[in-house]
């Protein structure tokens, strides 16, 4: 595999996996990486380098907005909530990995390995 | 407990934002490693430790580069400019250059001078005279051969604003941007003879069938085939292309 390709498939799980979570509630960057990592059980991993970057670019297409709020230790942390736009990407997205998996599957067998 | 902003900022000189931008991205970032120190802690490393093992993870000119880019104005054109103004200039312009050449070709009045012939061979026939002395002055005036051509030009216009992924209701103020400009037209046309203190009374008929005319055949024809064209990529393609899967 290319690293052209694993970087794409890499950035596009990640959008995937911060919308869904921020389908959820709003939540500050640690926790976004801290949630991800749990739920996902360390198979995605965000470092500082990956998460950011992609929350900035997001912010910037206008899936996702970014305000400073107090979290539950009273410490100011910006929380990023979902747009509208960012919900309507959700859907055509959730069916494209889909359709990935699908054609993996059918291809490699994936589900059974 | 570590000043976490300056460690930051110290790291990321070659951050190069507007400089409010860039306090709030060292804010954000300073915040993330203070949780991720607060969190070794708990999980019952020294403070040293807690410190050295959260700033070990971070690659700080990957971090400075990516940001950069993530952050950057896309090139000379931001996202509004190529969903939008870039479609609708390439629709004026090419139905500008259809009109042109089909102008150059003389179709539209080949095919006034073939409706005059029919008028003169339907002189002896009351019936086709009634249906054709009607339709005389719209073939004058609406540009057929033009309005044939204009589904081309919507469809490339929405799509390059399809690509450009903009959402729909964009494409279709792209697709359909040479009936839309003429409708500014009409609408500042009408508020000049209202200025002008045009009265209906005066000259009605001649005036406001020209004008119906003159909006029938640029904003509400032209419409028709601009929808055409704009209609198949008015949907979303991953939509379109995961229902069929």
């Amino acid at each position: 595999m290319t690293r052209r390709i694993r970087s794409k498939i890499t950035r596009g799980s990640g959008e995937l996996a911060i919308l869904s979570l921020l389908a959820e509630q709003p939540v500050y960057g640690f926790e976004i990486a801290k949630q991800i990592g749990e739920r996902t059980g360390g198979a995605l991993k965000f470092t500082l380098a990956s998460l950011y970057p992609l929350l900035y670019e997001m912010e910037k297409r206008g899936w996702v907005e970014g305000r400073w709020e107090a979290n539950h230790a009273g410490r100011d942390r910006r929380y990023y909530r979902l747009t509208p736009d960012g919900r309507k990407q959700l859907i055509p997205l959730r069916q494209e990995w889909r359709a990935f998996f699908q054609a993996l599957d059918t291809l490699a067998g994936v589900s059974h390995a | 407990m570590p000043d976490w902003k300056r460690l930051v900022r110290d790291r990321l000189l070659a951050l190069n934002l507007p400089p409010d931008a860039k306090e709030e991205v060292i804010s954000e970032l300073a915040a993330h490693l203070e949780d991720g120190y607060q969190n070794e802690i708990a999980r019952g490393l020294g403070e040293s430790e807690a410190s050295q093992h959260v700033l070990s993870e971070v690659q700080w000119n990957k971090l400075a580069r990516e940001i950069r880019r993530a952050t950057r104005k896309e090139g000379s054109m931001n996202n509004r400019t190529r969903a939008l103004w870039l479609p609708v200039i390439v629709n004026l312009f090419v139905a500008t250059i259809l009109f042109t050449l089909l102008d150059k070709l003389d179709l539209h009045q080949r095919m006034i001078h073939a409706h005059m012939a029919l008028n003169h061979f339907a002189k002896g026939h009351p019936a086709a005279i009634k249906y054709l002395v009607p339709i005389n002055p719209l073939v004058d005036m609406i540009p057929l051969p033009w309005l044939c051509t204009l589904p081309f030009s919507a469809a490339l216009a929405s799509l390059l604003a399809r690509r450009a992924k903009a959402p729909a209701a964009l494409r279709l103020l792209a697709g359909l941007a040479p009936s839309l400009v003429w409708l500014a037209v009409f609408v500042a046309m009408s508020l000049e003879f209202e200025l002008d203190g045009w009265q209906f009374s005066t000259g009605f008929p001649l005036e406001f069938s020209y004008f119906a005319l003159f909006a029938l055949g640029w904003i509400v024809l032209p419409a028709v085939p601009l929808l055409l064209g704009t209609l198949p990529f008015l949907r979303d393609p991953n939509l379109s292309r995961a229902q069929t899967n």
